[in-house]
């Protein structure tokens, strides 16, 4: 049976709702493996094309070989007839037939999160996202994303330092790393998490892909925060997706008029949950820190020229100048301080000559 | 009836004797050249011909045999037809030809008989007053030029017929006058002064540093932020020029034919500022007939490469053993010649292509864009700049601020002792600045403390600098140091240093 949901879902040409016709008209994939190629011909919303290609793949179709290969490549494949087949996506409407995975699934018990957001995402986006990553992986939870620059790539990144468990989505076969910046986080994931799509091995990214795709990084989470997010981005579509699917959306807010948190800025206009800070958020989700351990504020440690400068930095990433400016200092002694805060690492220098707290 | 004159070449910068012979004998009517001449050269005796004819000077027809000796080196340009003219006449007998003896003359005859200037006077007097010459006579509009090198009477002549007069005795020609001080007391001041530029502080300061240790300096920013204003006014914070130091710039613009007339002296440091879509050959010297190239141009002073981005990578890849070597060398069959090319190298890029990068409003780059943006910079050349500095765009407050802004004469106070601090320590060694030093000077010139030598180490892990970077690190915070007036490189120096840290692939991943 397996073999054959494996050959359908393996199909280059057929989308979700292809399959579901076929299903449709001849119950199982079985069924639609035995059938003539008039048959598959006559069913709606199959195209000549379509049917011809099936009527080829199966000429030589050989199950065990296929999912042979499949193994060799690293991979599995989950129909939705299987029992280990999430059950968090059961229960979304149009769940995929079946899910490519490379390493793990998320676990059922487990509680999950997702984290989406901007793939040009500004430094301050980029410590949020890594610090509830991170504070959630403590906490147990799984982190879902999409392994896309930005914030879905930090998020998970994030994750896996802190331990925890993260799973990407991906709009392309399961093998294929998009993009390919990511390589190193692509190559870790299987490990301590999983890797999963339901594009058959050797599909291309395409454009199309992606907002299909996010109704499983919504699907698959419990709660989903968006992080960074501009308007009509791909982030707010997967926030529709997940409030569709009934799940809680919680947004980080922004400055207005800063066109990165337009975003989020509308989605807590339209109701969605505010992130006003990580502890908040882990007790409004009911998760518990294990072993809070107090922090020591790290301007206790530092000298009476860095107190001053720390103070003139903040989340958002300011440039050299903007600093000179407040402080007052001569240019030599800021520039000899701000290094100084960098390398006792309260202070980081995202970009060239701009400084943010870390 | 043979006779001969004294004429010089140019090898790169310098002036090479050559002697123009001539014999006028029995034969059939024939003008015949030789001596390894260029066409240019071999064209010399149309203009010759005619421009004696049209003096009111006819010669009889014979056999007229022009040699150019010493025969080995090439010989090009128009700067031969006065000597070629004057020593044909002498042969005719209409000059005496112990007149012609110790004196030296170049120039271009038109066919009216007029004289025309020609490239490189400068190094031509200069090397006749070295061999023992008593007078050059050069063209008119050449005169000042030459009159700025001693010991030597320079005579400028504007007609073939007064060069006649004037060899024949009949007619005296007062030799060019030239007053060095009154020039060098007019050429002080520099055009663009730091006091013209406000807030900045940053920039300038790391300015002063790369001035102060010669480091090559690159500025990143947005456009209007005032990148090319900063590059132009470095100049100015750089020494006066010495009066050798003059010479040798003003050789250099001699032999590429820019000096003007009125001016035949450079007394201030160059600022050349070439586009971006300058060749190879234009940046680094050379062509068929090499001239010095753009580096050259900007020895002593400073080679601004505005939108760094935007050269094309072999261009860049010239540059590279001349800014280590200070001088540059072409080769061609007829021989290689050297250019000198100690300049500073100040270069200006925008962060990305539409250059607001990291401001995420305005900026409109994918990350794919900014990361193709940044691989076109050449790295080797990256690897030469020690210190770069973000400059960022002017607030509205800084504009129209009241505050008195440093100019660049109380700059260059404190850069004239660093140099005078780096001249002493490196006395007796090949290096002159803190930029020079190798890794090997590093360890000598540069000990750190214990906490100095600790504060490295994490700098070296936290930031995750490259050995390269580690070394250029230090050599500012020498540099740093010695603007400080300070023997021992603190902490803060180091500091400084880092912040002036090159451009690292993360500062762009976002």
């Amino acid at each position: 049976m397996e073999e054959y949901w494996l050959w359908l879902c393996s199909q280059k040409e057929l989308y979700r709702r292809h399959i579901a016709c076929l299903l449709g008209r001849f119950a199982t994939p079985e069924g639609v493996f035995r059938a003539s190629k008039r048959e598959i011909e006559k069913v709606g919303g199959i195209s000549a094309e379509q049917a011809e290609a099936l009527d080829k793949s199966r000429q030589g179709f050989d199950g065990r070989e296929s999912l042979e290969k499949l193994e060799k490549q690293g991979m599995r494949f989950i129909s939705i007839a299987q029992g280990q087949y999430p059950d968090r996506l059961r229960r979304i409407p149009d769940p995929p037939f079946g899910l490519f995975v490379k390493g793990g699934l998320p676990e059922e018990g487990k509680r999950s999160v997702g984290i989406v957001g901007a793939r040009r995402c500004s430094s301050y986006g980029r410590r949020m996202a890594e610090k509830l990553a991170a504070s959630l992986a403590q906490c147990g939870a799984q982190i879902i994303s999409g392994m896309a620059m930005g914030i879905d790539g930090y998020a998970q990144e994030a994750a896996l330092r802190e331990g925890g468990a993260s799973f990407a989505v991906l709009g392309c076969g399961a093998d294929v790393c998009y993009p390919r910046q990511n390589r190193e986080l692509y190559g870790r994931l299987p490990e301590s998490g999983g890797v999963l799509s339901e594009y058959p091995p050797g599909r291309e990214p395409l454009p199309l892909h992606f907002p299909i795709r996010n109704r499983l990084i919504s699907g698959l989470s419990d709660v989903l925060l968006v992080i960074e997010a501009r308007e009509r981005s791909g982030s707010l579509i997967t926030a529709d997706l997940a409030l569709e699917q009934g799940k809680d959306v919680y947004a980080l807010p922004g400055r207005v008029g800063d066109p990165l948190s337009a975003g989020c800025n509308y989605l807590i206009s339209q109701g969605a949950g505010i992130i006003s800070s990580g502890k908040e958020l882990l007790e409004s989700l009911n998760f518990h820190k294990p072993n809070h351990k107090k922090k020591e504020n790290p301007k206790n440690l530092l000298e009476t020229r860095e107190k001053v400068l720390y103070s003139c930095v903040d989340l958002h990433p300011k440039s050299l100048h903007e600093i000179a400016s407040e402080a007052g200092l001569p240019i030599q002694e800021i520039m000899a301080a701000l290094t100084a805060l960098e390398m006792k690492g309260i202070v980081e220098e995202p970009m060239k000559n701009y400084y943010v707290r870390r | 009836m043979f006779s001969m004159i004294c004429s010089a070449a140019l090898c790169g910068i310098k002036a090479e004797i050559i002697h123009v012979e001539v014999d006028v004998g029995e034969g059939l009517p024939l003008f015949l050249m030789v001596g390894y001449l260029s066409s240019q050269v071999k064209e010399a005796q149309e203009r010759v011909k005619t421009a004696m004819k049209n003096s009111g000077l006819r010669l009889a027809p014979r056999r007229i045999t022009v040699n150019l000796s010493p025969a080995d080196i090439r010989k090009e340009g128009a700067g031969y037809d006065l000597p070629i003219a004057v020593a044909v006449l002498a042969s005719y007998g209409h000059i005496p030809r112990q007149a012609l003896q110790g004196i030296l003359m170049a120039g271009e005859l038109s066919l009216n008989g007029e004289i025309c200037p020609v490239r490189g006077v400068l190094p031509m007097v200069r090397q006749a007053a070295a061999a023992g010459f008593r007078c050059c006579i050069v063209p008119k509009k050449n005169e000042k030029e030459g009159a700025v090198i001693k010991g030597i009477r320079v005579i400028g002549v504007s007609t073939l017929q007064e060069v006649i007069s004037y060899l024949n005795g009949k007619h005296a020609i007062e030799p060019a006058a030239f007053c060095m001080e009154d020039m060098l007391a007019a050429g002080k001041g520099a055009k663009y002064d730091f006091r013209e530029i406000n807030g900045q502080e940053a920039v300038k300061r790391a300015a002063e540093v790369a001035v102060s240790g010669m480091h090559n300096l690159l500025l990143i920013g947005p456009p209007g932020s005032g990148k090319s204003m900063t590059a132009r006014c470095i100049p100015g914070i750089l020494p006066d020029l010495s009066l050798e130091e003059s010479l040798e710039i003003s050789e250099i613009y001699s032999v590429a034919g820019l000096l003007q007339e009125q001016e035949p002296l450079i007394l201030q440091r160059p600022f050349r500022s070439p586009h971006h879509t300058v060749s190879a050959q234009a940046l680094a010297g050379g062509g068929r007939y090499p001239r010095p190239g753009e580096l050259s141009l900007a020895h002593r002073g400073v080679l601004f490469l505005d939108e760094m981005p935007e050269f094309r990578r072999e261009t860049f890849e010239v540059l590279r053993q001349p800014m280590e070597e200070g001088q540059i060398q072409i080769s061609r069959v007829s021989g290689s010649i050297t250019y000198p090319a100690k300049a500073m190298v100040v270069a200006a890029m925008n962060p990305c292509k539409c250059g607001y990068y990291p401001d995420l409003g305005r900026c409109s780059c994918t990350p794919g864009e900014i990361r193709h943006y940044l691989g076109k910079i050449s790295q080797p050349l990256l690897d030469r700049i020690d210190v770069t500095i973000e400059a960022p765009e002017v607030a509205y407050g800084q504009l129209t601020s009241g505050r008195r802004n440093e100019s660049s004469e109380e700059i260059r106070k404190r850069v004239v002792k660093a140099h005078e601090i780096q001249r002493e320590r490196y006395e007796g060694t090949s290096i002159h600045f803190n930029s020079e030093l190798t890794a090997e000077g590093i360890r000598s010139c540069c000990p750190l403390g214990e906490k100095e030598s600790r504060m490295m180490e994490e700098a070296y892990e936290r930031l995750g600098l490259s050995a390269r970077g580690y070394y250029r690190i230090l050599k500012v915070a020498r540099t740093i140091a010695d603007l400080a007036g300070s023997r021992r490189i603190s902490c803060d120096h180091i500091a400084e240093a880092v912040c002036y840290r090159s451009i690292e692939k993360k500062f762009w991943d976002a």
